[in-house]
């Protein structure tokens, strides 16, 4: 089996809540505990609704954040814990794509000279060289070449995400993450964009990061899944699995609130959570626990250990019993 | 298309009638400071052998105590005060904006300790600090140019500190960063210009404080020194009663030009900002 490009084993960032005076203060976690392996080649999904920390985690993967405990490993080698000087060498390997394009770029540069600073700065070839790689730059992502003398507000939604791939890929990665990089734009345009971050994968064999809350996009992204709930992944698997036929409730509710057009399928029995997102109380317990309808008292002692079932790992005490009960109608 | 941006800014400073007014009055007042050897009838400091005349067609704005042309007086006091205006300005900027830089952008210690200094400086009672400053150092132009310059900074820090923490955060930065791009290039090609506009903005109205701060400071004695004339130590000779209600060609004409600067300044300074801001598109 093949290494994997990035791994991270057992990561979790706290947060200090400000505001809060007492002697310990208040702590919030983001993220807790998340342990993935992305293989070369393929994209990783990460979906969960907004706060369940996939931010944060892309933030530590960038090296933006440190983890408050465990450890990134990208290319066999260790990337959390060294200095910003030592790292600086390894960051063209590793580019990020942001989901607000229109303060991704500088307004005050043209687009040419925001793609060619950073490469001549990490000596990708002469200036001679660069330029010609900005135009090649340029026509990979689709955009026409007269475009790069303008400046990032004369373009639109879409086109600036092309301009920010164009910046992302400038370096020569081979690990890309890509933090909701449509979520901000038309219907129409996203598709372009991900049918673009398709082609690019395989024209380079990049490895891609995506984290997204349209369910839609992460399954025709993904090959592997990782769906995260209150900063921890509940369940991970390949996408098809996940999506035609997923076991942790939460995926199940994620999966049966996406509104569909299909009359057939409005009737259909879902999963419903209950109440707003609050904390469990107790060390193992289930983050689910409060608002799951098939909770037990079991799942107080057993809710956070991931289980290997049906080719997929799966944290639910109740998975044994759950499994291919539920009616699940979900068309993804 | 950039020459596009700076016509957008240009037509939204003209909606201003009075801003453009106050350039037309201030360019001409710049022009008659800066080109005062080729007009000024008289030197400044030569005495023509008639005191305290009043306006004729020989003085046109009379002499003073010891036969000096008021008008060539005037003249050069403007040049003086600008220019102190326009240097404790330029070094107060540059103070402020390299100090706004690194609290804003390091933050921890470097950002408390600046931050602390920047509070402890604005809390002086301004004019006193002055004062005591001017005391302590050898009064003349070149020490009102460095006393006008520190205090003057905080207000510039804070502004740029402000700008760079929410710059900081945005994802262009956020990409340099990713990128390995070194600190230099992050402060200097990629924050620094997009702090230039509120900085020029604010730093029009340290210039319209500095100038009277400057008639101040001269007009008691611990500015500019005379025979040099600024617009402050010609109002000084108004001190005594006689003159300042017998003799109005000895004061009125300074004062007058401290208050057009000043004013004419500011609303520039207020269109200026309106200008820059695309949001008044």
């Amino acid at each position: 089996m093949a290494e994997p490009v990035l791994e991270l084993r057992n990561v979790s960032r706290r947060y200090r809540v400000s505001g809060e005076k007492s002697l310990f203060g208040k702590t919030f976690d983001a993220v807790r505990d998340v342990s993935l392996k992305v293989m070369p080649g393929e994209t990783f999904g990460i979906v969960g609704e907004s706060g369940c920390g996939k931010t944060t985690l892309a933030r530590m993967i960038m090296c933006l954040e440190r983890p408050s405990s465990g450890e990134i490993w990208l290319h066999g080698r260790r990337i959390d814990n060294l200095s910003e000087s030592a790292r600086r060498a390894l960051r063209p390997r590793f580019q990020m794509v942001f989901q607000d394009s229109g303060s991704s770029l500088n307004p005050r540069k043209r687009v040419e000279d925001i793609l060619r600073e950073p490469m001549l700065y990490h000596h990708v070839g002469d200036a001679k060289q660069v330029d010609g790689r900005v135009d090649a730059l340029m026509d990979m992502v689709g955009l026409p070449l007269e475009m790069k003398k303008r400046y990032p507000h004369e373009f639109s939604g879409g086109q600036r995400q092309r301009v920010c791939i164009a910046r992302a890929l400038s370096l020569n990665p081979d690990v890309l993450v890509l933090d909701e990089p449509v979520s901000a734009l038309d219907v129409s345009v996203q598709a372009q964009i991900l049918n673009l971050l398709r082609d690019l994968q395989e024209k380079m064999g990049l490895t891609y990061v995506f984290i997204g809350h349209g369910l839609g996009a992460v399954h025709y992204m993904s090959h592997q899944i990782a769906v995260m709930y209150m900063g921890r992944v509940v369940e991970t698997g390949p996408s098809d699995t996940l999506f035609n036929r997923p076991a942790h409730p939460y995926t199940k509710a994620l999966l049966d609130a996406a509104p569909t057009a299909d009359d057939t399928l409005r009737n259909r029995k879902r999963v419903e959570l209950s109440g707003e997102i609050e904390e469990a109380d107790g060390e193992a317990s289930c983050p689910l626990l409060p608002r799951c309808p098939f909770s037990r008292e079991n799942c107080r002692h057993d809710g956070l250990t991931l289980k290997e079932a049906d080719g997929r790992m799966t944290a639910c005490a109740r998975i044994l019993e759950l499994d291919g009960k539920q009616a699940c109608g979900s068309t993804f | 298309m950039r020459s596009s941006k700076y016509r957008a800014v240009w037509q939204r400073f003209c909606r201003h009638r009075m801003a453009l007014v106050c350039l037309i009055i201030l360019t001409a007042l710049i022009l008659l400071a800066l080109l005062a050897p080729l007009i000024a009838p008289y030197a400044p400091q030569k005495p023509t052998g008639q005191f305290y005349q009043p306006p004729s067609a020989e003085h046109i704005l009379g002499t003073d105590k010891i036969g000096r042309d008021m008008f060539s007086r005037v003249l050069y006091a403007m040049r003086v005060s600008l220019l102190v205006g326009f240097l404790a300005t330029t070094v107060s900027t540059a103070v402020g904006v390299l100090l706004g830089l690194i609290s804003g952008y390091f933050g921890g210690a470097a950002d408390k300790i600046i931050m602390s200094f920047t509070d402890m400086v604005m809390s002086f009672p301004y004019i006193l600090l002055v004062l005591v400053a001017a005391a302590i150092f050898q009064p003349g132009m070149w020490s009102i140019i460095l006393i006008l310059g520190f205090v003057d900074w905080p207000g510039v820090a804070r502004l740029v500190r402000g700008n760079v923490l929410s710059l900081r955060e945005t994802n262009f930065i956020k990409s340099d960063i990713t990128a390995g791009m070194p600190r230099r290039y992050i402060l200097f090609s990629e924050i620094l210009p997009n702090t230039i506009a509120p900085v020029l903005v604010y730093a029009t109205s340290v210039f319209a404080i500095s100038i009277p701060d400057e008639a101040a400071l001269s007009f008691l004695g611990m500015g500019v020194q005379p025979p040099t004339p600024s617009l402050g130590n010609l109002l000084n000779g108004a001190e005594s009663l006689s003159i300042l209600t017998g003799k109005p060609w000895m004061w009125v004409p300074a004062g007058a030009a401290i208050v057009l600067l000043v004013v004419c300044i500011n609303f520039v300074g207020d269109a200026l900002r309106d200008a820059f801001d695309p949001r008044n598109s």
